[in-house]
């Protein structure tokens, strides 16, 4: 009993040390993402970019809204990680590296004619 | 006649275009592996909703008329290929596609996200999937450890002494299961008895579970279903993985999986394991080690071919060697074996495996391919059990070409193929040879109908000619009718064999004093099973639904070999079946998400398991009544803090007859009903995660799971009767290191 009494303590006492008490600013980003792939990619490439709190993608509107708390990150630095992941942010174009190694359904279909010839 | 048809088919179209007037046409094309997009024939398109469709020709063109001025969904569908829905606007009259391949992908895609298990809408067989994700939430270890989440699945110790697991599925021994590794049939024969220790967790990327008698592709072999384990793939992984565990009895395991693109055609990926537990245990004093001492070895090597064009292949070998020692605490195997002095369990085993598979899709007609697929495995286990030696040994090759292809257009299907298995048994146990040689050659064909969006049916049958057994024939149906978008009602019926090797299916009696009985002959076992199963998701808001699933399965025994111990507490009885013997199993089970990243899961099941045993039908020995199971997950954003709760409740089991032992020898006629809960934390980082958890939280144990531990030489001694937990309450902590 005394055994599991820890435990949760431990469970407890860790859902308290992520509570946010702090402001936190949220943007909206368009974003050229197309099927739940490119999603989960974008997620990866923000979930430990320092500031950045959470991330909700719309797949139908491509927008992108990301909670962020203002000291640490900042739009600008938001964009650049979107851009990294292989997608465009709202005015920064997608490196062209990260773009490359996309998966198909990620792909933009223009490219897809002109690629591979 | 079928000419006419197909004339006519085309001809459709065409007629409404001329009085109608208004169409939509396009192309749809898929990518090869240049990305560059070729056309696909054949496709099924159909205004959603309706029966009016067409079928794109060879150049992947198609042409199909349109009523009404609104914009309108058009359904793309093809066997192999994720479904596609385009809203064609009104006055839009031209429509290019590219669709992209792999049902599969679907729904592991879905599945990485709901991190975890998720039962299959698409399959027209029962399948309940556990992913990389649902593996992790689990405390350990190998894949005797990864069914804790699973109500379908009960794993259990075979004895008490050797740490050897065993599964049940319906209610009926794992051995009435076919157990796959990517299609193959894997862990046969004498490997079933420790094989489920030798596939690391690490190593998997899914799992899935399939009930009822499967597709008669893979064989003769699945009664009560069928289990199939992917490992990671070269080309579908990171390029570094290493895992560490301990935990608080002082076992140790270590994994490295890495995935290497050696060139643009060619990749590879080695899977390395070591494991070692070297720390006695004698929690209840009864003078035997808890679960022996034990390591392990495992090493994996696959390498992929996959060039533009139609051809696929893959190949890969693994070396396993493991040694386990236990018995009573001062055995020591150099100066004590083959002694009554003290009693020892020790236990060698080596296997080497090879595998091969191509795959060569036709030309033009990606609905048309070949495959072939193909393994040979040697096996070898020396073991010490107190007195008495068993010593096995296995050479077994498999080879399976399988070819496919379509009948007018992709709702109708089939697969014609010819498989052949050669397996070499020779077994010593003491003095007595049993040596056993079966050759197996079969053929089969297989129908696959599918009226989009609400009917898919496969029917099936083969022929195997066992040079043991005679012709096995063996005809298996399932049905999967969809009652609306969001039910799936699934029908199953089949027939199944299995040739039983006595000794490595019943190592647990090895640790016994109880004396072999061998009666007669045996005969092929021969089972029918058949299922029915409703799964229905109902839609709640922000996207997202409960899933509910119910499943009844009933199968019967037309020939078994009984194990009886109920007959004489000294002894065990093996002789065929004559009465009836069946397994009647329900499941009802429940998922959802009611918070975002938190899944709940609520399952339970009831199985009724009689044999006719020593001429009366008896409820079958060693097997839960029933398992309530429920599980808790919850992940912050991003999945950097993850909680995982599981808690199974689980019901009484008969135990076999002790009541002509002398009376401090006699057991309860029943088990007794007992709960096992697991939890677990997990942080991730940038490029590791730790995770620390607690499992058999309630320290519930069999106390005495050992009869006669004073006596081990004497005639009582049994450690075969075990029917919960050997080890208490322990804690343990691991890292995953992920070098993207």
């Amino acid at each position: 009993m005394k055994q599991f009494t820890l435990i949760f303590t431990m469970i407890l006492l860790s859902a308290g040390a992520f509570s946010q008490g702090g402001k936190l600013d949220k943007i909206k980003i368009k974003t050229s993402s197309q099927c739940d792939m490119c999603k989960e990619r974008i997620e990866e490439k923000l979930a430990f970019e320092k500031g950045v709190k959470t991330f909700e993608l719309d797949l139908e509107t491509q927008i992108a809204t990301v909670s962020y708390k203002k000291g640490k990150t900042s739009p600008e630095k938001i964009r650049m990680a979107i851009s990294k992941a292989g997608y465009d942010a709202d005015d920064v174009a997608a490196d062209p590296k990260a773009y490359s190694k996309l998966p198909a359904c990620c792909k933009k279909p223009d490219d897809l004619d002109h690629e591979g010839h | 006649m079928k000419n006419y048809f197909l004339i006519l088919f085309f001809l459709i179209p065409g007629w409404q275009i001329s009085i109608h007037g208004q169409a939509v046409h396009g192309i749809v094309s898929e990518f090869n592996d240049s990305q560059e997009p070729v056309p696909l024939p054949f496709v099924n398109i159909y205004w959603s909703g309706t029966q009016h469709g067409t079928v794109t020709d060879e150049n992947g063109e198609f042409t199909i008329s349109r009523h009404g001025n609104e914009d309108q969904p058009l359904v793309f569908s093809f066997v192999g290929y994720a479904n596609d829905t385009l809203l064609v606007k009104a006055g839009q009259t031209e429509v290019n596609i590219v669709l992209t391949s792999g049902e599969a992908l679907d729904e592991v895609t879905i599945a990485k996200r709901f991190g975890g298990s998720y039962i299959s809408k698409l399959k027209p067989i029962k399948t309940e999937f556990i992913t990389e994700a649902g593996l992790q939430k689990l405390p350990c270890c190998n894949l005797s450890e990864s069914f804790e989440n699973s109500a379908t699945i009960d794993v259990g110790y075979s004895d008490a002494v050797t740490g050897a697991k065993h599964i049940k599925m319906l209610g009926l021994a794992g051995i009435y299961s076919q157990m796959m590794f990517e299609n193959i049939p894997y862990l046969r024969g004498l490997e079933s008895a420790f094989g489920l220790n030798y596939v690391p967790g690490p190593w998997m990327e899914s799992i899935q579970i399939s009930k009822g008698a499967a597709a008669v592709i893979n064989g003769y072999g699945s009664t009560t279903g069928q289990i199939n384990i992917e490992y990671k793939k070269p080309d579908n992984s990171d390029p570094l993985f290493v895992n560490l565990f301990a935990n608080s009895i002082g076992r140790f395991e270590g994994n490295i999986a890495a995935a290497i693109p050696v060139n643009e055609k060619w990749s590879t990926m080695l899977l390395a394991h070591g494991s070692t537990m070297q720390n006695k245990i004698d929690r209840n004093k009864d003078g035997f080690l808890d679960i022996p001492l034990n390591r392990q070895l495992n090493f994996f090597n696959r390498w992929k071919y996959n060039p533009e064009g139609n051809v696929r292949m893959q190949f890969g070998i693994s070396v396993m060697d493991e040694l386990r020692e236990g018995g009573q605490m001062e055995f020591d195997y150099e100066r004590d074996q083959g002694g009554t002095e003290y009693y020892g369990i020790n236990i060698s085993t080596r296997k080497y495996q090879g595998f091969g598979k191509i795959g060569f899709l036709f030309p033009e007609k990606p609905f048309k391919s070949i495959g072939f697929q193909t393994q040979a495995t040697w096996y070898s286990q020396e073991s010490l059990y107190g007195m008495n030696r068993y010593d096995g040994e296995q050479l077994s090759y498999y080879a399976n070409l399988i070819y496919q292809s379509i009948i007018s257009n992709t709702n109708h299907i089939i697969n014609l193929g010819t498989s052949f298995q050669y397996d070499d048994y020779q077994e010593r146990f003491n003095n007595e040879m049993f040596n056993r040689t079966e050759i197996i050659p079969g053929i089969f064909g297989q129908y696959t109908y599918t009226y989009p969006e609400k009917f898919n049916g496969i029917a099936g049958f083969r022929a195997d000619y066992n040079s043991v057994y005679g012709l096995l024939l063996t005809p298996r149906i399932h049905l999967r009718y969809n009652i609306d978008q969001h039910t799936a009602l699934r029908a199953s019926a089949g027939k199944g064999y299995r040739s039983a090797n006595i000794l490595a299916e019943n190592t647990g009696v090895l640790a016994s004093s109880r004396v072999l009985h061998f009666e007669e002959d045996f005969d092929m076992e021969k089972a029918w099973n058949y299922g029915l199963n409703i799964t229905r998701g109902f839609p709640l808001a922000a996207g997202r639904e409960i899933n509910a699933s119910v499943d009844f399965y009933r199968t019967d025994f037309q020939n078994q070999v009984v194990v009886d111990m109920d007959m004489d507490p000294g002894g065990v009885y093996f002789y065929n079946l004559d009465g009836k013997s069946y397994s009647n199993s329900f499941q009802a089970e429940v998922s959802l998400e009611p918070l975002e990243r938190f899944d709940i899961t609520l399952a339970y099941r009831y199985s009724d398991v009689k044999s006719t045993i020593n001429g009366k039908l008896k409820e079958v020995p060693l097997t839960t009544r029933y398992k309530g199971l429920l599980s808790l997950s919850y992940a912050t954003p991003f999945r950097k803090w993850a909680f995982d709760f599981t808690g199974q409740l689980n019901g009484q089991s008969r135990l076999p007859d002790t009541r002509m032992n002398p009376p401090e020898y006699q057991l309860e006629e029943f088990s007794p009903q007992y709960v096992v809960i697991h939890a677990q934390v997990s942080k991730r980082f940038k490029w590791f995660e730790i995770y620390v958890g607690g499992e058999n939280l309630t320290d519930f144990r069999q106390e005495n799971p050992i009869l006669a531990p004073e006596d081990p030489f004497g005639p009582n001694f049994d450690a075969s009767m075990v029917w919960g937990p050997l080890l208490g309450r322990r804690f343990y902590a691991g890292i995953r290191y992920t070098f993207k």
